[in-house]
């Protein structure tokens, strides 16, 4: 866990180092008139000191178990999974909209984490999708994105059909 | 008398069919995320903070405030049937409300819960009705000293009785701050760690980290490992305690309550350490505390009776200097914004209605809630025979909602997803995501007012030395945290942060 420590205390040491130097950058002012950087400087400068002390106090702890300790016997491998799916599910969102998007992210989730049977992930992601389509669209007036495809299927299906 | 006028005033306001169903429907949600494990009252109230901005102040306010103090109720529930804290809160309520339920006596555990909740529940708001006014009168006379000192009070008071390490927590903390800066200043207009983003000129939005940091990591944290869960098999009968029951109750609750009140006040205080104080305190008044543990209902009437006092009274320091005490209230504060109303010394002078509305709203909700928990004890405990499988895609879908309807934007999903990943990370390396949480909402505050008074003082800082209140405050600070650095004192807190993390 010592890895770890060191690892995380030394994020933060980087981070507080970087806003110090943005504080500075964006211009401290004087005291009586502080600049926009004035806080993030002095913020940015007290975190580092905690930050070093963290560091300096994750060292001096005695080596034990390595950072896997963090992980074992866990399924860690659905964190990333998941998290993919939720990036992924925010990509495609404004392109495909709300109501294929969120049926498509619910079924692999329902599909691929603990499923039980085969009924359960379309039904599920059918049921979810419509049920928060009603309930926060049409009942709470909640703004959900349509998509581009839809928008192009709404706006072009009459014309063609009004053609052929 | 003046009392009583408000006090009609606030009924007149509560009483009015819309506030009363948003009264309902915040109890009910509230309830209903207090027994979940997994969604806590602070997602809940991210997830409908944008329902609330159709809705007047009122009943917006109204419906926030019930969610919270509905999951004092609900989170007893899951700790008593299924030994799962359904919130912090009710942590300790594992410990002796779970082993009465094994020997049978659940109903008198859910009982002497509920009833309980709703006595500490209500003193809370007499108290609060009685101390805001006064509290209100003194907070005018603050000035940017005094609340930049305050709010410095504020986040030593949480950052010392988090969980843990106290560097980890200050370095949480100054990351908050730096977090709830970013945008444009409000002085020079210049933006700063935009970037070069259009949607961080405004600033990072509060729900998307709030449920990026308490909901996603909270289910990255659940679905790693395989949740089982036990609830009571048989059927709950006899909800209501025994007159023994009562004795043994009556003076935990009374206990509970105060203490709860107390610490609910104090910045950085609140629900979760009340309830461990409270456990602490009736296990070494009793004469038998070796049955602590063993199905003590001293230990489930006190805890829950301290812990819904203190989220009465952690609204007077919200309504009465406009700061939040904690994360749930910071949220409040960010609700109130949106509706264009300012919490402070003046809301209940300019907005009597609203002010005396929501404690009057809180009565009431506190009765729905009695009404609600007892007889529906059996709905609760089938909700929770939800599979967390089935659960966590519609908890995500919840928060992916709540994030985007707030502005439109699926950047702030991105956010969510940052800081979910960040807030697993964090659980796993053991910093607390709450004095983040409040730093962010207390940065802007305390720059402005930090600015202001070096203004005021032609750039002293002994402004913050000269007036008393503002002395008296840095002062508390920097012994509460000089205190950690002593070796006694920080393996008292170190021996609190555990049996809490327990």
């Amino acid at each position: 866990m010592r890895t770890g420590e060191i690892l995380a205390a030394a994020f933060w040491l980087a981070i507080a180092l970087y806003v110090t130097w943005a504080g500075r950058d964006l211009g401290l002012g004087t005291l009586v008139d502080p600049g926009p950087g004035f806080m993030f400087f002095w913020v940015g400068l007290v975190m580092s000191a905690f930050a070093g002390a963290a560091v300096v106090a994750a060292v001096r702890k005695p080596v034990a178990a390595g950072l896997g300790e963090l992980w074992q016997g866990m399924r860690w491998w659905l964190v990333p999974y998941v998290v993919v799916l939720l990036a992924a599910y925010a990509l495609a969102m404004p392109a495909f909209g709300f109501m294929a998007t969120t049926f498509v992210f619910m079924f692999i989730l329902f599909m691929t984490i603990d499923r039980r049977g085969w009924i359960t992930p379309p039904l599920g992601a059918v049921v979810v999708t419509a049920a928060a389509y009603i309930v926060f669209h049409r009942m709470l007036g909640t703004q959900l994105p349509a998509g581009e495809v839809e928008h192009w299927l709404i706006t072009n299906l009459p014309a063609i059909f009004g053609r052929s | 008398m003046d009392l009583i006028g408000n006090l009609a005033v606030g009924f007149g306001v509560a009483l009015q069919p819309i506030n009363l169903l948003y009264c309902f429907l915040g109890v009910f949600i509230g309830t209903l995320v207090g027994v979940l494990p997994g969604i806590g009252p602070v997602a809940a109230m991210s997830l409908l903070l944008p329902v609330t901005f159709t809705a007047t102040p009122e009943a917006g306010i109204i419906m926030l405030a019930g969610i919270y103090y509905g999951s004092m109720y609900g989170g007893s529930t899951t700790a008593i049937l299924v030994n799962i804290p359904g919130e912090a809160a009710s942590v300790v309520t594992t410990l002796d409300g779970h082993q009465m339920a094994k020997q049978g006596r659940a109903g008198p555990a859910l009982g002497i819960a509920a009833i309980g909740s709703f006595i500490a529940g209500t003193l809370a708001i007499v108290g609060l009705m009685l101390v805001a006014p006064t509290l209100a009168r003194f907070a005018v006379k603050f000035g940017p000293a005094e609340y930049f000192s305050l709010m410095v009070l504020g986040l030593s008071i949480l950052t010392y009785l988090s969980h843990g390490s106290l560097l980890k927590a200050m370095i949480m903390a100054c990351f908050g701050l730096v977090l709830g800066l970013i945008g444009l200043d409000s002085i020079s207009a210049v933006a700063r760690l935009t970037f070069d983003r259009m949607e961080l000129v405004d600033g990072v939005g509060l729900v998307p980290i709030v449920m990026g940091l308490f909901g996603i990591a909270e289910i990255l944290v659940n679905i790693e490992q395989k949740l089982t869960r036990q609830t009571v098999a048989e059927r709950i009968t006899g909800l209501l305690p025994t007159r023994q029951d009562w004795a043994d109750s009556a003076a935990p609750l009374a206990r509970g309550s105060v203490l709860g009140f107390l610490l609910g006040i104090l910045p950085g205080g609140g629900a979760v350490i009340s309830s461990f104080l409270s456990y602490a305190v009736e296990k070494r008044v009793s004469k038998t505390p070796e049955r602590f543990g063993k199905g003590a209902i001293e230990g489930v009437a006190g805890p829950e009776a301290a812990n819904n006092a203190a989220a009465g009274s952690g609204f007077i320091p919200l309504l009465t200097l406009g700061i939040p005490p904690n994360v749930v209230m910071a949220l409040l504060l960010g609700a109130f914004i949106v509706h264009n109303v300012q919490p402070g010394p003046l809301l209940m002078v300019q907005n009597p209605g609203l002010f005396w509305g929501i404690v009057a709203s809180m009565y009431i909700g506190n009765l729905m809630l009695l009404v609600l928990n007892l007889p529906l004890i059996g709905l609760w405990v089938q909700v929770l025979r939800v599979p967390y499988r089935i659960l966590f895609p519609l908890i995500l879908l919840f928060c992916i909602i709540g994030v985007f309807s707030v502005s439109n934007s699926i950047f702030d999903i991105y956010v969510m997803v940052v800081f979910g990943v960040l807030g697993y990370l964090m659980r796993k390396f053991g910093y607390e995501p709450a004095p983040l949480v409040l730093a962010f909402v207390l940065g802007p505050m305390m720059e402005n007012n930090l600015r202001k008074s070096l203004i005021i003082s032609d750039g002293s800082f002994w402004i913050f030395l000269e007036r008393p209140i503002s002395l008296v405050c840095l002062v508390l600070a920097v012994v509460l945290l000089a205190s950690a650095l002593l070796p006694m004192w920080r393996a008292r807190r170190e021996r609190i942060a555990l049996e809490s993390a327990n």
